[in-house]
């Protein structure tokens, strides 16, 4: 863990109240895992006090992306920094994905804030299929980036329907792991198949054969719905939790997680958890 | 260049600091994770999460709430118990040279002492008796709020344990001075000034409580200015050493609370933010004494001028 001081390369708006912030480091971050996060102290001054968590989007040549969503204070003060400012950079904090195994095929599903960490696992993994859900067109970030993964099928899926699939991302999740290997659904298809199949476990067994780990993250529901299809589906899951948090290196105990072995802090033992650890609410 | 300064400070009777900074009880874990980042020798004094004698669980998120220059928490004293920290912590806490000080709390009067009772060993310096936690329903900051309450609590902990014993005050009481005396009456060998103070957050959109508990404890430099006027009526009234804590984040900070009558001092949200914050004031207080001539830190101790 390092504390490095950045300058803003570039912090563009690219979907609605979305920002892609690129900072040069001053230093190697060193080697990160997707699903490692950073702490960004966005003000020299005590406002606001606390850093902000962002998932890690990318990091080469010693430049640091990461994607944000303007909600508070802290958000906006950054939203504001022009390229020359001066940003300081904790991290890489928490642990990472676990990769898949052997021949398990990796399925991505963000909702809402949550692409960083799961566009950083598929561009690292280069196989699989990605799931991007958000309300609406205007919503949506890196879709041309997302599409340029390589070897990678990607979906959209927006709830007012402006954009790819009308609904929710799992519902696309639902759909795409009733195929088997190569039947998964293309983008086009998505596109006009909005009917969806109410699957029961032994539907799924019958046209699954194929291990499947499911990497989700995004909102809580969604991270929900995704574990209980996961589990119908007999795939391994992994999540990405967000929470209130202080410190991001495990001191304040101040994101704690219930688990099934106890509370855990999503920013030293998380943020990555498996979905079946979980005791969710 | 070297300064040869000498920043020693005796606190209490077999309980001598480097220096004069430590950081406050619930922001610094049990050390492992900050050990990673510092070698934390360099403390004048390594102060452990908040130990109850059965593992508590905490609060429900959310747990933490920015406010302007500081934070609420609402932790609720999540901790892993005495007796795991005395088998899992506190011999890697051991190999740092200098003093461990277990920070404790009870819900009622015969857990805080059999609390001290065990945590009685070698390789505990020190004690410090949390009486003033907000984000507990029961015991914590009812002990803290009346002198006469303390004096009875503190007296029975006094009577199990030979440890030098501090006492870390609630921002709450009336007269934090007759507080600390109190304390001072009842034994104890040092006290800390203060703990978080009482404080809530709210959602305008959604209508509710921000954090999961309702209400939490504010820290940070919104309250430095509380914390030093607790510092300079409390070292007025008593004799034994105050400790000052709330929202410090320099050298300039540790000075001030030293000049208000401090001997030493806690540091802790900031240090959330700053992790490597801990070196970086140790170093600055070595050159402030440089550029003031000062000696021995001690010098600097209740020196308000007037």
């Amino acid at each position: 863990m390092k504390d490095l001081e950045c300058s803003v390369i570039k912090n563009q708006k690219v979907a609605n109240n979305t920002y892609l912030l690129a900072l040069r480091c001053d230093g190697h971050i060193g080697e990160y895992m997707p699903g490692q996060f950073v702490m960004i102290k966005i003000s020299s001054n005590t406002h606001p006090f606390l850093r902000r968590p962002f998932g890690i989007l990318g990091y080469s040549d010693g430049l640091l992306y990461v994607l944000y969503k303007v909600k508070g204070q802290g958000t906006y003060m950054l939203s504001n920094k022009h390229p020359g400012d001066k940003l300081w950079v904790l991290g890489p904090l928490g642990k990472g994905f676990s990769l898949p195994e052997c021949n398990e095929e990796p399925f991505y599903v963000a909702g809402g804030t949550g692409l960083p960490p799961i566009f950083s696992l598929a561009q690292h993994l280069k196989k699989g299929h990605i799931m991007i859900g958000a309300k609406s067109l205007d919503d949506l970030a890196l879709v041309e980036q997302i599409r340029n993964i390589p070897n990678t099928k990607a979906s959209f899926t927006t709830e007012d329907g402006s954009f790819g699939f009308k609904g929710l991302v799992t519902d696309v999740l639902k759909k795409c792991v009733s195929r088997g290997r190569g039947h998964v659904l293309t983008f086009d298809i998505l596109e006009h198949d909005i009917q969806l199949n109410q699957m029961t476990e032994k539907e799924c067994q019958m046209l699954r054969h194929d291990p499947l780990i499911i990497y989700a993250c995004g909102p809580y529901d969604m991270l929900r719905q995704t574990y209980i299809i996961a589990k119908r589906c007999r795939a391994r899951c992994q999540v990405s939790l967000e929470e209130h948090m202080a410190c991001g290196f495990g001191v304040c105990q101040g994101c704690t997680v219930e688990t099934r072995s106890g509370n855990m802090r999503v920013c030293k033992d998380g943020p990555i958890f498996d979905a079946a650890d979980i005791i969710w609410r | 260049m070297e300064i040869a300064v000498d920043t020693t400070i005796k606190l209490i009777q077999g309980l001598e600091l480097k220096n004069p900074v430590m950081n406050a009880s619930g922001t610094f874990a049990y050390g492992e994770e900050c050990s990673e980042i510092f070698d934390l020798s360099i403390m004048g004094g390594i102060i452990t999460k908040g130990l109850s004698l059965l593992p508590n669980k905490g609060n429900p998120p959310p747990r933490i709430v920015e406010t302007p220059c500081g934070l609420i928490n609402a932790i609720g004293l999540e901790n892993i118990g005495v007796d795991a920290f005395l088998k899992d912590k506190l011999q890697f806490l051991m190999q740092f040279k200098t003093p461990i000080i277990v920070n404790f709390f009870g819900s009622y009067e015969e857990e805080y002492v059999e609390c001290a009772r065990r945590l009685s060993i070698e390789g505990v310096a020190a004690l410090e008796m949390n009486v003033s936690c907000p984000n507990i329903k029961s015991g914590g900051i009812q002990f803290g709020t009346d002198p006469h309450t303390l004096y009875a609590l503190v007296r029975k902990v006094r009577d199990v344990t030979t440890k030098p014993l501090i006492v870390k005050l609630s921002p709450l009481a009336g007269d934090i001075a007759e507080m600390a005396f109190s304390a001072q009456d009842a034994g104890a060998d040092a006290i800390t000034c203060i703990n978080t103070i009482p404080a809530m957050a709210i959602d305008e959109e959604t209508w509710r409580p921000t954090l999961g508990n309702i209400t939490g404890g504010l820290s940070g430099p919104a309250i430095k200015p509380i914390a030093l006027r607790t510092v300079w009526e409390a070292s007025h009234k008593v004799d034994i050493p105050v400790i000052g804590c709330g929202g410090i984040s320099s050298s300039a900070d540790v000075i001030q609370f030293m000049l208000a009558g401090a001997s030493a001092v806690e540091i802790g949200s900031f240090s959330l933010r700053e992790p490597f914050c801990f070196p970086d004031i140790i170093n600055g207080l070595t050159q402030y004494m440089g550029r003031h001539s000062i000696d021995t830190i001690q010098d600097v101790i209740g020196r308000l001028k007037l």
